[in-house]
């Protein structure tokens, strides 16, 4: 299908890379919704173009934002990012052979920890999982609140709060035991290059702590999503099937959430229907 | 009553993993701890994952995304995340097989190779272990892992200086795409 006929994805904002890579690598060319995009590398901005109609541009979390159709409104926001004691790098942007959907359903997956990141975002001895709660806001865009599981990096169990008010993006908030309503981010930005494949960018804002050390811990981040590519170029259908064909049981809640929430809000490009 | 050639009998080791095609259908092929020969459809029925991306224990198939342990009679008979409360009747899409003249056979109905019709439909560049499948064959997926170049599925060491190393190979190739 084109991605005109869907309003939903057509008219929202997606991220093209961030600006240090794209002068770095001086790319030009890129691809959204089946459509090819023209980069121009100005001085000071960097503006886009698809069949020499101009796009509107906008630079926000590190990444250069575009849209093909009529967005309302800016990006979607995280203020927080902005916080000045915040360590904040674009992990990276990494093609990946399936639908966008697919890293968003996989991310707020924690059933999967323990056996793709085994001893990094889970273990085997520690299988308990306490599914949150799913609503959506008054924006319209869908929260999982408090997931639980057991994490080996810290020993103990983390809390998960994850926000989806785009379809093809999710940002992650790390609750913080010892500064109660302050989190660590993690934004995964899906750019559909076509319903089959996409960059994912994956941005990190966590405040700074002495231990941290940028390199390794992107290395780390890398790693841990070179996995998840992995598994997600190995589904049978590249699409994310929205048809109820899939078996789920009880602690699929999440995964089942935002299912009936891309449902709700008529997605259909890059899904199984 | 169609059944079809689908594997090489002394391709299906213990311990490893054959893919092959029946018509467009994928299949995993893999011997168990009884020495039968096991054909399913190549998807894992929760996400829809390929089962032969996941680890043949000799006992069950294990699947790679959330280590669900399927017995060889197709059944899902641990799902880890349920923490030992019962599943629900879940099961792989199972084919009948019969081995004969160093064949694996299998069929959609009941299988029986001296009666079969068909045209033997092997395909020899893909039912041969996951190892050693050209890797022209399935482009759908980018055969660099976080493991190296396709192979089986190896878990990773978490030695940070080799993860390093293998992710600079991987981020220098996707570059060069």
């Amino acid at each position: 299908m084109s991605a005109r006929e869907d309003a939903v994805v057509w008219n929202r904002w997606y991220p093209l890379g961030s600006p240090t890579d794209i002068r770095r690598r001086n790319a030009t060319r890129t691809r959204l919704l089946g459509h090819d995009i023209d980069l121009e590398i100005h001085k000071t901005w960097i503006s886009a173009s698809s069949d020499s109609r101009p796009l509107p541009v906008t630079e926000r979390l590190g990444y250069v934002w575009t849209s093909l159709g009529k967005p309302d409104g800016p990006p979607q926001q995280l203020l927080e990012y902005y916080e000045v004691d915040r360590l904040v790098m674009n992990i990276w942007s990494t093609p990946i052979k399936c639908s966008g959907l697919r890293i968003v359903d996989n991310v707020i997956d924690n059933a999967h920890f323990p056996f793709l990141h085994p001893n990094i975002l889970g273990d085997e001895n520690h299988l308990d999982l306490v599914p949150g709660e799913a609503s959506v806001d008054a924006a319209g865009a869908l929260w999982l609140k408090s997931q639980k599981a057991w994490l080996p990096l810290t020993n103990s169990v983390a809390e998960y709060t994850y926000r989806i008010s785009d379809p093809y993006s999710v940002v992650l908030f790390i609750h913080r035991p010892t500064t109660p309503g302050r989190y660590d981010y993690l934004g995964i930005f899906a750019q559909p290059l076509d319903e089959e494949n996409f960059i994912a960018h994956k941005l990190l804002a966590w405040i700074r702590e002495d231990w941290m050390d940028e390199r390794q811990l992107k290395a780390d981040q890398q790693s841990i999503s070179a996995q998840d590519k992995y598994v997600l170029e190995r589904h049978v259908h590249k699409k994310l099937p929205l048809n109820g064909a899939e078996t789920s049981i009880e602690v699929d809640s999440s995964s089942l959430s935002y299912r009936e929430w891309l449902r709700a809000n008529h997605v259909t490009y890059g899904a199984m229907t | 009553m169609t059944s079809y050639v689908v594997a090489l009998e002394k391709d299906v080791r213990d311990y490893s993993i054959v893919r092959s095609m029946m018509g467009d259908k994928p299949l995993v092929i893999w011997r168990g701890a009884s020495g039968a020969i096991n054909v399913w459809l190549d998807r894992c029925p929760h996400r829809f994952v390929r089962l032969s991306a996941g680890r043949n224990m000799g006992g069950y198939l294990e699947g790679v995304y959330h280590g669900w342990q399927f017995e060889e009679s197709g059944k899902v008979m641990l799902v880890p995340a349920m923490q030992g409360r019962p599943a629900h009747d879940i099961s792989a899409t199972v084919y009948s097989t019969a081995v004969a003249g160093g064949f694996v056979w299998a069929s959609e109905e009941e299988c029986s190779p001296s009666g079969s019709a068909g045209e033997p439909c092997y395909p020899v560049h893909i039912a041969a272990p996951v190892d050693q499948v050209r890797l022209h064959v399935d482009s759908s997926v980018d055969h660099l892992t976080p493991w190296g170049v396709d192979g089986s599925m190896v878990y990773p060491t978490g030695d940070p200086a080799q993860r390093r190393a293998e992710l600079s190979a991987i981020r220098r190739r996707l570059e060069e795409s």
